[in-house]
C-alpha cells in the first residue's frame, strides 16, 4: 500500500432493507434507509449511538434526527450514483484525519414505489429545469437517462465500429449473473415473468426505447435500500465481521449536462480510476473482481475501458468473449447489476455491498458463480458513475 | 472575463445521434422523433431534434453529415433553433 490514505479505513459491514426490487407494498425511501441501517448496526454489532459521521445522498440530517445521533461529521453528496463510492472516499479521509471514527454510508431510493406513492427522493442538486445546461436541451425532447446515454453508444458505434449486438453481450452475460443471486428481480420466472436467462436475439428484440437502445440495453427501476459502515483499522479487527480494506479511493467528473461531454466514448473514471490504483499501489492487472455501473449496456463497456480492464473501443470483449460471466478470469456486476439485480435510480450502494460481500466471503456459497456467486476474488474495482456519464467515483477494495 | 456576440455561420455537423422512441411533456406525440448533439464550425456544441431525417432508417442518418439552422416562433418572444441535414443522407 503506497499512500498514507490506503488502507486507513475498512468496509466492516453492508445490509441491504429487507424487501427489495418491486415490493407489494409501497416503500418510503426513508424506510429503505433505516431497515438498512438497523441491518448493518446488528451484523456488525456496532451501536447505532457510536456513529460519528453520517453519509448520505441529501439525507444525512433527517436521517441522523431519526437514529437519534448527532454526528461530528455530516456529508450529503449528491451527484448521482457515485454519490456512495465518494461517500467511501470522504468517510476514509474523516477517519484518517482523526476527526470520526465510525462512519455511516446509507442509501434508500423508492424507484419503483415511487410511481405509486406519487413522492420521488432526493432531487439532485443542479440539473433542474432551472440550470442553463438544460435549457439547451429539454426543449428538444430529452427525457431521462435514456434519451442521452443512446447518443454515447451511437458515437462509439462510429469511433470504433462497434455495434448495438456487441452491448447486448453485457445484458446477456449479467442477467446470467442474476439467475445465480436470489434477490435479484430478474433471478427466474418466479422473480419476476420476464426474469431468467436472456439471448442476444431477445435484447436486439426488446421494444424500442431510444436506439440503439432497447429495453433491455437499459438498467432497471425498483426500490433499494443499502448501508455500509466504515471504521478506522482498530475498530475494524476488533468486530464480528471481517473487514474488507479500501485500498485505494478517487473520485472525478467531466461535465455536468451532456452538452459539455466532450468524448462522448470517455468519461472521468479514467482519472477517478488513476487516483484509486495510484493509492493503492496496485493496478488494472491486480482487479480480481470488477464491480462497474451498469445503468446501460454503454455504460459498463465504456467504464471497463476507462479502468483500464479492457483496450479502448473495446471493452465490450469482456462480455462477449465470456471473460467477465461465471468462471471467467475477471467475474463482473456478479449481483446481477443494475441490468438485472436492482436499480433504484442511483446504483453507487448497490455496488458497494456486492463488493462487501465477495472480499469478505460472505456472498452466496460457491466458487465461481457455481453454484452460488461467490468468487472467491481478493481484490476488486468497484466503480460508480452519475448523472450523464458525469461524474465518478472508484475504489480499489482488498480482502483481509 | 469579456463576452461578446457574434454572429455564427449556422452551419455544423452532426456529432452523434438517437432516435426517441419514449418521451414526455408536448413531445409524447412526436415519437419516434431523432435527437442530436450538433458541432457548430465555430467550435460549441448543441442539442436539437434534428430535421430532414427519418427516425424510422437510422442508419441512413450518418455522423459528420452538414447541417444548417433553422429558426422556429414558439412564441412571440422565443425562437427555438433547429437543425436540418443539408447533405449527406445515403441511401
Amino acid at each position: 500500500m503506497s499512500s498514507p490514505l490506503s488502507g486507513a479505513a475498512a468496509i466492516v459491514g453492508a445490509a441491504e432493507a429487507i424487501e427489495i426490487g418491486y415490493p407489494e407494498e409501497p416503500r418510503t425511501a426513508l424506510q429503505l434507509h433505516i431497515e438498512a441501517i438497523k441491518g448493518v448496526s446488528e451484523q456488525t454489532g456496532i451501536p447505532i449511538s457510536s456513529i460519528d459521521g453520517i453519509f448520505s445522498a441529501g439525507w444525512s440530517s433527517e436521517l441522523a434526527e431519526h437514529l437519534g445521533i448527532r454526528p461530528k461529521y455530516i456529508d450529503t453528496t449528491s451527484v448521482g450514483g457515485c454519490s456512495f463510492e465518494m461517500h467511501v472516499h470522504h468517510a476514509m479521509a474523516a477517519i484518517h484525519a482523526g476527526i470520526i471514527d465510525i462512519a455511516l454510508v446509507s442509501h434508500g431510493q423508492n424507484g419503483w414505489s415511487a410511481r405509486k406513492l406519487g413522492a420521488g427522493g432526493p432531487a439532485r442538486g443542479g440539473g433542474g429545469a432551472d440550470s442553463p445546461s438544460v435549457q439547451m436541451s429539454a426543449p428538444y425532447g430529452f427525457s431521462g437517462a435514456p434519451s442521452n446515454y443512446a447518443h454515447a453508444m451511437t458515437r462509439h458505434n462510429y469511433k470504433f465500429g462497434t455495434t448495438p449486438e456487441d452491448f447486448a453481450h453485457v445484458a446477456v452475460v449479467t442477467r446470467e449473473w442474476a439467475t445465480l443471486n436470489p434477490r435479484a428481480v430478474m433471478h427466474s420466472k418466479d422473480t419476476h415473468e420476464v426474469g431468467g436467462p436472456i439471448t442476444v436475439e431477445d435484447v436486439n428484440n426488446a421494444r424500442m426505447i431510444a436506439w440503439p437502445l432497447t429495453l433491455l440495453h437499459c438498467c432497471l427501476v425498483t426500490d433499494h435500500g443499502g448501508a455500509v459502515i466504515v471504521a478506522r483499522p482498530e475498530i475494524a479487527q476488533s468486530l464480528k465481521t471481517n473487514p474488507v480494506w479500501i485500498a485505494g479511493a478517487g473520485e472525478s467528473m467531466g461535465h455536468s449536462n451532456m452538452l459539455e461531454m466532450e468524448d462522448f466514448t470517455a468519461t472521468s473514471a479514467h482519472a477517478s480510476a488513476q487516483t484509486a490504483y495510484e493509492m493503492a499501489g496496485m493496478g488494472p492487472e491486480d482487479m480480481e473482481l470488477a464491480l462497474m455501473y451498469d445503468s446501460f449496456t454503454i455504460t459498463a463497456a465504456v467504464t471497463a475501458e476507462m479502468l483500464g480492464l479492457a483496450p479502448r473501443g473495446e471493452g465490450h470483449r469482456l462480455w462477449k468473449d465470456g471473460h467477465a460471466a461465471p468462471g471467467g478470469r475477471l467475474p463482473i456486476n456478479t449481483n446481477g447489476g443494475g441490468l438485472s439485480f436492482n436499480h433504484s435510480g442511483m446504483y453507487g450502494m448497490q455496488l458497494l455491498i456486492e463488493g462487501y460481500r465477495q472480499l469478505s466471503g460472505t456472498a452466496e456459497d460457491g466458487i465461481n458463480g457455481l453454484p452460488g456467486k461467490q468468487t472467491n476474488a481478493r481484490t476488486a474495482i468497484v466503480n460508480g458513475t452519475g448523472g450523464s456519464m458525469s461524474t465518478t467515483g472508484t475504489l480499489v477494495l482488498e480482502a483481509d | 472575463m469579456e463576452i461578446e456576440w457574434i454572429e455564427g455561420s449556422g452551419k455544423g455537423r452532426i456529432h452523434t445521434f438517437a432516435v426517441q422512441h419514449r418521451a414526455f411533456g408536448g413531445w409524447a406525440e412526436e415519437v419516434p422523433f431523432v435527437t442530436a448533439y450538433i458541432d457548430l464550425n465555430e467550435g460549441d456544441r448543441m442539442a436539437t431534434v434534428l430535421r430532414g431525417v427519418d427516425p424510422n432508417r437510422p442508419e441512413s442518418i450518418k455522423i459528420g453529415s452538414e447541417v444548417q439552422v433553422e429558426f422556429e416562433e414558439a412564441s412571440e418572444n422565443i425562437h427555438i433553433p433547429f437543425w436540418r441535414v443539408v447533405e449527406g443522407e445515403a441511401s
